[in-house]
């Protein structure tokens, strides 16, 4: 906010929560939002207002619990949005469970992808499931695998245009004397490819094979396993999965 | 786990299709947000439709709930809450979802910040309550009502601008009165 002289700052704090209360003209709001566009601090006024707002809201308006008939209306309505091209994260990953005793822990697992904005319409969003073929040519992939519990691993893969994948380690490492290797999943029919193995360096660069970078695309997963020291004797996996994500388009 | 991990794992494996997932959240949460729903459109047939539109729409857009930097209840309530008012207008949407409009999203809270934000959150009422009661109800109005500035002038026989420049000072006392 340095940059904005101060006397600014009640008017555009203003003009935030009247944004986020709706009571912005059609003129306004539109003035408004194409200002948004370029302007993050803006937008983090907003959302500052719109969690006051939500405080507000569940502060002061009683639960009431819903017919339990709604439940079953909405799983129903659920069930016309297009079904998944490839198997759901976790099944893709079963291999996995005959691996050491580590099931308990797969079980356990924090699972998530975290979505970089993508300038679209709402109706016109890529499922995180559609299969590859979709994605124009030059698409940067990226997902943060969430981090097993326990395993302590911040970590942000980005897939650039050309095939590299730059594997970012923001918090945790290998325990001592294991290594991690990343690996492409692609379904639970196909066995994991090993993408490499991580550096001690908090940044690693991987470029895969020609025929290899060609298997990514938008909800192929990517997982970190636990390894010995160069990475798996076998070409397979041979230790617990220690952090999951899939990829999306940023 | 606190409650808020627990809404995350779940909305993170929402955004991953698992609808035991979703099944979860929905239990967790649609008391709340049909409490929300009733408020803003009164009529319990609308609201019950619309909570219905609302778990739809976070079944869609759960990958996308990190972008916009919000706590699991926020997300949700704010989901639900302009949805209700879209219901209620019948011009088109009063607010858009945030993460449509600004691509380039601030970045979200720090753990710190966010704990902050928790905090603050705890005092919204207090600070409500110290603004003059006809002012806060128009706070409440705008949000919860869906009222526009002329509807809160006419309830409050007050003029157009007289309306405005009341609210846009309450805000400001409100976000003071938080920030102290």
């Amino acid at each position: 906010m340095t940059d904005r002289p101060d006397d600014q700052m009640p008017e555009l704090e203003a003009r935030a929560a009247e944004y986020a209360l709706g009571l912005l003209e059609a003129s306004e709001r539109a003035a408004f939002e194409a200002q948004l566009r370029d302007d993050p601090v803006l937008a983090r006024l907003v959302t500052d207002w719109q969690a006051r707002f939500a405080s507000m809201a569940d502060a002061e308006v009683a639960p009431v619990t819903p017919p339990a008939r709604l439940e079953a209306a909405i799983m129903d309505r659920l069930s016309g949005t297009p079904a998944p091209a490839r198997a759901p994260l976790w099944d893709r990953v079963a291999f996995w469970r005959g691996v050491s005793a580590l099931s308990g822990a797969v079980a356990a697992v924090a699972v998530g992808v975290a979505v970089l904005p993508m300038v679209e319409r709402p109706g016109e969003r890529p499922e995180v499931d559609k299969p590859a073929e979709g994605i124009p040519p030059g698409t940067i992939l990226m997902t943060h695998l969430l981090p097993v519990e326990g395993s302590g691993l911040g970590l942000a893969i980005t897939r650039e245009p050309g095939g590299a994948l730059q594997v970012l380690r923001v918090a945790g490492g290998p325990s001592e004397g294991r290594a991690q290797e990343v690996w492409l999943v692609l379904d639970e029919a196909t066995p994991p490819i090993s993408l490499g193995v991580l550096g001690e360096e908090p940044l690693t660069t991987l470029t895969p094979e020609a025929d290899v970078a060609a298997l990514f695309g938008v909800g192929a997963a990517i997982a970190i396993s636990d390894e010995p020291p160069g990475g798996s004797p076998t070409g397979q996996p041979t230790g617990a999965i220690l952090a999951l994500g899939a990829l999306v388009a940023l | 786990m606190s409650d808020r991990d627990h809404l995350e794992t779940l909305i993170a494996r929402v955004a991953l299709r698992d609808r035991e997932a979703f099944s979860a959240l929905y239990r967790a949460t649609s008391a709340k947000l049909f409490g929300i729903c009733l408020r803003v459109l009164v009529d319990r047939a609308r609201a019950e439709e619309a909570l219905q539109e609302v778990y739809v729409k976070i079944w869609n857009r759960a990958d996308r709930y990190r972008v916009t930097g919000h706590s699991p209840m926020t997300w949700l309530i704010t989901v639900a809450r302009n949805h209700a008012i879209d219901r209620l207008r019948a011009a088109g949407p009063a607010t858009a979802a945030l993460e449509d409009v600004a691509p380039m999203a601030a970045p979200g809270p720090t753990p710190e910040a966010s704990a902050i934000a928790a905090s603050e959150a705890r005092r919204i009422t207090a600070c409500l309550d110290e603004l003059p009661a006809d002012r806060a109800d128009a706070v409440r109005g705008a949000y919860l009502e869906g009222q526009s500035y002329q509807d809160l002038a006419t309830r409050h026989a007050v003029p157009l601008n007289t309306m405005k420049t009341w609210l846009r000072r309450s805000l400001l006392t409100l976000k003071e009165c938080l920030s102290r």
